[in-house]
């Protein structure tokens, strides 16, 4: 095993993704202090050029690049070969991805071939001496955790928007292709995509959130996030009594048992700020809230609040920044 | 069908959570709940069971003190429950013990499932690692299954999407809350002695496995909230917007 970093990247539509630039420039950033070797891991089909420029852009040149039309709708078991055979070629004591959906689920199986630890959900990584330290919260926000290490291998997952992106020297890439035998899945077979979500970005990656609870009181009230949201462009989410209630999705719940989110602005609308909620937000960067109640235990963990009626103030903060901001 | 459930007894986020003189975890005063989406996974095992027939098997890592909340599990109609007692919290020998109690016990078994995460320490590890030890395959984040012949059809939330997966049994599926409805025990059932159910396996491991060096602190207290009165939403609305520009943050 040598002192180097894998970065397992993500990539859309011919874009690397926001948390893979995040890990990158990141894990680019630690090898320049610690002299460690950093790697990235591709895979896809025929993809974009320009994902491995900016993969250089993020300061990491040497690329793993995984070819074959299977990886075009990815899962655990197409993966699994293919990246083992990476690590087992570049040899890294630490292998990053996203905390993300696909990252969520390759890497426990991962980590487990190789006997690994793995820490999940990252949300800040320390250099002590020429190791790592990672930083997680657990117990519902209240307790901090910190995995330090010597020289075992160790996979993490990495939560989007907490660690940010730097500004790295750009290298020129250079690409390895892996020629692995992929065999189409026997055991777990994808038949059908049965609904795409609407066009917002996924909670775990968006900028800017706006969030609603039980202060809003009927279904077709919901037009007035609906509204803020559009302006700002930003993704909605919900508390689990909305949820409860049938209003919205499941995959829209924000907390403890939903999604966690790491925006830089959120704006939490008509919810109280249960335990279970705030646990899900607590890495955001501004926390906004509103609520008609001044001793709302949300107003302990908000950054700004405006103690009102949301079905006064969403409106007008609707319009305001539609003013500012010239829409 | 003979369908395993993993349950993990975790810390309640609701209590005061402390840290003792040495940095640990104070265990006292502390009420443990289950995993809320393990109990969704047992809920689904005996929906399966009562349709199919079979047995629904607990397997859980527990404190010893447990007992009576897992004989609230069998009156709710589980028939077995496996307690591997360690308060082990480390993913890596936790998965290698029930792996282990699974080979033992109940190796023809068809069908694992367990909640999507522990929502104490939020690592979500047993169920991916437990598919590389078992050799099967795994599916997360499933909202509704159905058992067609050797086979299940999981609708499973990914990325943007609903997919619709079929997986070869035995396999690790891992479900969310919105998956059913729990039920309630009867009183009769609650009273039943059900303890011979309950059996105490040996947690002995042959791996050597090195571990993290784990400390613990609190997270540091966050500044006050700057707070707008919102009797005239208008104006709030611009002092907030002046405070956030104040701030950089727009
Ligand atoms: C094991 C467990 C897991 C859980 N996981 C989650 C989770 O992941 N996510 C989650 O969200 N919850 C979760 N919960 C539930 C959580 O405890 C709370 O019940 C929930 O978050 C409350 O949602 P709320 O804030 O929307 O509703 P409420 O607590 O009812 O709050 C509504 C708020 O709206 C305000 N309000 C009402 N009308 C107006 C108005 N016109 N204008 C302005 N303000 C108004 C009220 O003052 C009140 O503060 C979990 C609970 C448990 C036990």
């Amino acid at each position: 095993m040598d002192k180097s970093i894998l970065v397992i990247v993500e990539h859309d539509d011919g874009r690397l993704k926001i948390s893979s630039k995040e890990i990158l420039s990141f894990s680019s950033e630690i090898a320049v202090k610690t002299g460690m070797k950093v790697f990235a891991a591709v895979y896809g089909s025929a993809i974009n050029h320009e994902v491995f420029e900016e993969i250089g852009k993020c300061g990491v040149g040497e690329i793993y690049y995984g070819e074959n039309h299977l990886f075009l709708m990815p899962n655990v078991e197409i993966l699994l070969p293919f990246l083992a055979e990476v690590i087992t070629e570049c040899r890294p004591q630490f292998v990053f991805t996203g905390n993300t959906p696909i990252g969520k689920d390759l890497l426990p199986p991962m980590a487990q071939i190789f006997s690994s630890e793995m820490v999940s959900d990252v949300i800040q990584i320390n250099t002590i001496h020429d190791s790592l330290q990672f930083i997680k919260t657990i117990f519902g926000g209240k307790i901090i955790e910190m995995n330090g290490y010597k020289k075992q291998r160790v996979f993490a997952t990495i939560r989007p928007n907490a660690i940010g992106i730097r500004n790295n020297m750009a290298v020129i890439p250079s690409i390895k292709v892996i020629k692995s035998q992929v065999n189409p899945p026997i055991n777990y077979i994808l038949k059908e995509v049965v609904k795409k979500n609407q066009s917002r970005k996924p909670l775990y990656e968006a900028e800017i959130i706006v969030c609603g609870g039980r202060g809003i009181k009927r279904s077709e009230d919901f037009f007035l996030l609906e509204e803020l949201a559009g302006v700002l462009g930003a993704s909605l989410g919900y508390t689990r009594a909305v949820i409860d209630a049938g209003f919205k999705p499941r995959s829209l719940q924000i907390g403890q048992t939903g999604k966690t989110v790491s925006p830089k602005i959120i704006i939490t609308c008509g919810i109280s700020g249960a335990i279970q909620f705030v646990a899900g937000i607590s890495t955001a960067q501004h926390i906004i809230a509103i609520n008609k109640d001044q001793r709302a235990t949300i107003f302990k963990t908000a950054h700004y609040g405006i103690i009102g009626d949301l079905y006064q103030v969403v409106p007008a903060l609707t319009d305001e920044f539609k003013r500012i901001l010239n829409k | 069908m003979k369908i395993l459930v993993l349950m993990k007894e975790i810390i309640d986020t609701e209590c005061r959570i402390r840290l003792d003189s040495n940095h640990n975890i104070d265990e006292e005063d502390i009420k443990y709940i289950f995993n809320p989406s393990d109990e969704h996974a047992l809920e689904e095992a005996l929906r399966i069971k009562e349709t199919v027939g079979g047995e629904v098997i607990i397997y859980a890592i527990a404190r010893q003190a447990s007992t009576p909340s897992f004989k609230y599990l069998l009156a709710k109609g589980a028939d077995r429950v496996f307690i591997i007692p360690s308060n082990e919290s480390n993913p890596v020998l936790m998965s290698q013990m029930i792996g282990n109690a699974v080979y033992n016990e109940s190796g023809d078994f068809d069908l694992i499932l367990a909640g999507v995460m522990g929502i104490d320490r939020n690592n979500g590890q047993i169920p991916g690692r437990l598919s590389i030890i078992l050799d099967i395959p795994l599916v997360t984040m499933v909202e509704k299954i159905d058992l067609v012949k050797d086979r299940m059809i999981c609708y499973r939330e990914a990325e943007t999407q609903l997919e619709m997966i079929e997986v070869r049994l035995p396999a690790v599926i891992t479900v969310q809350r919105g998956i059913n409805k729990l039920r309630y025990p009867t009183a009769n059932s609650l009273i039943k002695n059900n303890e011979s159910k309950i059996i105490y396996l040996s947690n002995q491991l042959s791996i050597t496995h090195e571990k993290a060096n784990i400390k613990y602190a609190y997270p540091k207290t966050r500044p006050p909230v700057k707070l707008f009165d919102g009797q005239e939403p208008d104006n709030a609305v611009r002092e907030l917007i002046k405070a956030l520009i104040q701030d950089k943050i727009l």
